[in-house]
């Protein structure tokens, strides 16, 4: 006997999505046993980050992206406006982004370090990895293993990691962890990888929640390139997995 | 009913427990002893309301709304209880080492690790992780590897200070034949109480362990975002009642 779930789209009315309620930098969730809402929560998902988007968009005009980040920007928001996505965006925040106009900041300073064995420093770190997350998947896989293990046991990512006094303070700026989910965004372009994917959605939480902390066009502009990245991703898992038809 | 000699279990009143005990009641297998932790809280793989209720088996039928502590009086398995149960505490520590058994099944609270003070106190503790070891190591990895080749897996192991990573003593896969909505409470804790019982009906006949072939590293998962839960879920549901 088939399960009857209601379809979002016949009832017209997404349920809240709870994940963004509450400042993810100050109040990291959980995510234990989360309850299942049905398809209805694709829709509250998608509206959320919608949103955040939106509001991003009116905020970033100007902003400067790392290289790597500026140069995916128009491909991405063509990929985002492809027809038959399963969950498209609306054409004006899309014009938004467009118009923003971003432009690519100073090239990133310095290589990759040589393994996560090293003592880094974090920004720095991520801002290099940038460049090796969609076209060297062996240089990149280390160091997003790295920083998902660090986020995902300590669900905050720190200034610095030394290997012998230990990690540095929690960073509170999004954009820390903007950039270390615009690398699994680059990423999750090249290969599916539901690992990253997993690491990926729960900074989209974080991005969304905490978007009041953006105080700068290029900040804002940061934390709407790595939400573009996560809304290809996830409409790459909808298709396929056959969902959200 | 085959009593496991030297086997006892260390528990907490979860729905895996329940599996746990209903299942090797019906594979005839009983442990020596039970230490039973509580809690006064609610904690995390405990089951009420809607989800307490009878599930359909490999094995026949299990009622998540049983007890284990009805379980365990069911099999007459001598049972002792903490509280607060903790299994890194001192009290069940030293009942632990006290204990003539020299394996214990864990099944304890959902979120717990063991630290070495009880990895330490000359037990071996024998637990068996909800995916395919090594593959999927970590934290909800059943809907990871559905996702990725609409598999499951169970796989039993002695617990080591490094999570997931003991030697492999018998792992399977198995092919989810309803939807995935009851994984958490109940599907999931069906194929671990088959590797279970598998493993320890295994050491009954031959007085050994089993090891499991092939090896290498395998990867470690993170407790899975809802929305790949809901996409795992949602797949299952359309691949079930299409």
């Amino acid at each position: 006997m088939p399960r009857p779930w209601p379809n979002w789209r016949d009832s017209g009315v997404p349920s809240l999505y709870p994940y963004t309620a509450e400042d993810r930098i100050a109040r990291p969730h959980a995510y234990m046993y989360t309850p299942f809402e049905g398809d209805t929560f694709f829709a509250a998902y998608d509206a959320d980050r919608l949103d955040a988007l939106a509001d991003l968009s009116l905020r970033c005009s100007g902003g400067a992206l790392p290289g790597p980040l500026a140069r995916a920007m128009a491909p991405a928001l063509e990929a985002l406006e492809a027809p038959a996505v399963p969950f498209p965006t609306p054409r004006s925040t899309v014009a938004a982004l467009r118009a923003a106009r971003f432009t690519a900041g100073p090239e990133t300073p310095g290589p990759l370090p040589a393994g996560p064995t090293a003592s880094i420093e974090t920004v720095p770190c991520l801002n290099a990895l940038l460049t090796v997350a969609d076209n060297d998947a062996d240089a990149a896989g280390p160091w997003l293993e790295f920083f998902i293990h660090r986020y995902e046991v300590a669900k905050k990512i720190r200034a610095d990691y030394n290997r012998e006094r230990g990690p540095g303070d929690p960073l509170t700026d999004p954009v820390p962890y903007a950039l270390l989910a615009a690398a699994l965004g680059l990423a999750c372009r090249q290969a599916v990888d539901h690992k990253y994917l997993n690491t990926l959605f729960k900074l989209g939480d974080l991005l969304s929640s905490a978007r009041s902390r953006t105080e700068t066009a290029n900040a804002a502009g940061l934390c709407a390139a790595a939400l573009v990245l996560e809304r290809l991703a996830f409409n790459d898992l909808m298709q396929r997995q056959g969902l959200g038809l | 009913m085959t009593r496991l000699d030297h086997i006892g279990i260390v528990l907490a009143d979860t729905s895996r427990t329940r599996v746990y005990l209903q299942a090797l009641a019906a594979h005839g297998l009983a442990p020596a002893e039970a230490l039973v932790l509580t809690s006064p809280s609610s904690r995390p793989g405990q089951v009420s309301g809607e989800a307490a209720k009878p599930y359909q088996a490999p094995w026949g039928r299990v009622d998540l709304g049983q007890s284990a502590i009805r379980s365990l009086d069911d099999a007459a398995v001598p049972h002792r209880e903490f509280s607060p149960g903790d299994i890194n505490g001192a009290d069940v520590i030293e009942a632990l080492a006290a204990s003539p058994c020299e394996v214990f099944i864990y099944s304890g609270f959902g979120g717990v690790i063991l630290r070495a003070p009880v990895l330490s106190c000359g037990k071996r503790f024998l637990h068996v992780h909800g995916g395919y070891l090594p593959d999927y190591k970590g934290s909800t990895t059943n809907y990871y590897s559905y996702l990725a080749d609409g598999e499951c897996g169970a796989s039993a192991l002695f617990i080591t200070e490094q999570i997931d990573s003991g030697p492999v003593l018998l792992r399977r896969k198995f092919t989810p034949q309803t939807d995935l909505l009851e994984l958490d409470h109940a599907l999931d804790s069906c194929y671990r109480a088959q590797v279970l019982c598998e493993t320890l009906a295994h050491h009954s006949r031959t007085g050994h362990w089993p090891e499991a072939p092939g090896g290498g590293t395998g990867r470690t998962y993170y407790i899975m975002h809802p929305l790949l839960r809901h996409a795992a879920i949602c797949k299952s549901m359309r691949s079930h009642h299409a």
